[in-house]
């Protein structure tokens, strides 16, 4: 990809993601890994740090014998995200207009 | 790699974390590859950053986030409290001995009761020859015996009762003091 993926709108991709569905790493993985590319920067620590500021919040489902732990957003959560999705329509159109 | 590889080298790397948060990174990247699937798992593995990257990257995040929760003593705290100990660490002891003395002081107050009424149930003895000789000094000195057990005792009592209250009020007190300094 051309254009590297700042941290605040990984962030907010990854929000988005789990606002639309609750799931799981690996799966939250591959929707994300679609769009965008995750090899330098892996999605646990993301995970991490937005579970750390109660952005996100857990909870297990035993799946096949072994543990799920799936991602779901909180309010506070969803608060942000549509921030972030204000914030980046203005920044795109301000983009948009150079381009 | 194989998965096993990579799983001990992150918790290899991860070791100057909390053991919360190395079990939560490993069972993150153990379900991760569990998901993949077997076949899946060369490629899932190599789709993922290096563990001794993920696990600097982590320690990082974990340094800049949590280390400020908890709060740091600022410098000019250290300074006045250094400052401050030839002045407050008397200061604090001599309060301390001061409340250690108003409370013996109440006790043996207490005790001055107690030898009071100890003193009128003697007299109490003392006025029966005194019966033989005259009835009405000996009325006299049986009645203000009586007067000294009564005014003893209650001495005894009431300041018993005020040298608990005041130790409990004291280590109320203390006790406030030290759990405050301790919630900040």
């Amino acid at each position: 990809m051309t254009f590297p993926i700042a941290s605040k709108l990984l962030d907010a991709c990854v929000l988005s993601v789990i606002s639309k569905e609750d799931t799981y790493g690996y799966d939250l993985t591959q929707k994300l890994g679609n769009t965008i590319e995750l090899s330098e920067s892996t999605l646990y620590p993301v995970l991490r740090r937005l579970l750390k500021d109660n952005l996100l919040e857990t909870y297990d489902v035993a799946y096949d014998g072994r543990n799920r732990r799936y991602y779901k957003i909180t309010t506070k959560g969803n608060e942000l995200l549509q921030e972030y999705i204000l914030a980046w329509q203005d920044h795109k159109n301000k983009i948009e207009s150079l381009l | 790699m194989t998965r096993e590889e990579f799983l001990s080298i992150l918790e290899k790397r991860l070791k100057a974390l909390p053991k919360e948060e190395i079990e939560n990174a490993i069972a993150y990247y153990t379900e991760y590859l569990s998901e993949a699937g077997k076949e899946n798992e060369q490629e899932a593995l190599s789709k993922l950053a290096p563990p001794k990257q993920i696990a600097s990257k982590l320690i990082a995040e974990f340094a800049i986030s949590d280390k400020p929760h908890s709060k740091p003593v600022s410098l000019s705290t250290i300074i006045w409290a250094v400052l401050a100990a030839p002045i407050a660490i008397p200061i604090a002891v001599t309060v301390l001995v001061l409340l250690l003395s108003i409370v013996l002081l109440l006790f043996t107050f207490s005790l001055v009761g107690v030898v009071f009424a100890f003193c009128g149930f003697l007299l109490t003895l003392t006025s029966i020859p005194v019966f033989i000789t005259s009835f009405s000094t000996g009325l006299f000195v049986l009645g203000s015996s009586l007067i000294y057990i009564s005014l003893g005792s209650l001495l005894a009592w009431s300041l018993h009762k005020l040298t608990k209250l005041t130790v409990a009020w004291i280590i109320q007190i203390i006790s406030k003091l030290i759990l405050r300094r301790s919630a900040k």
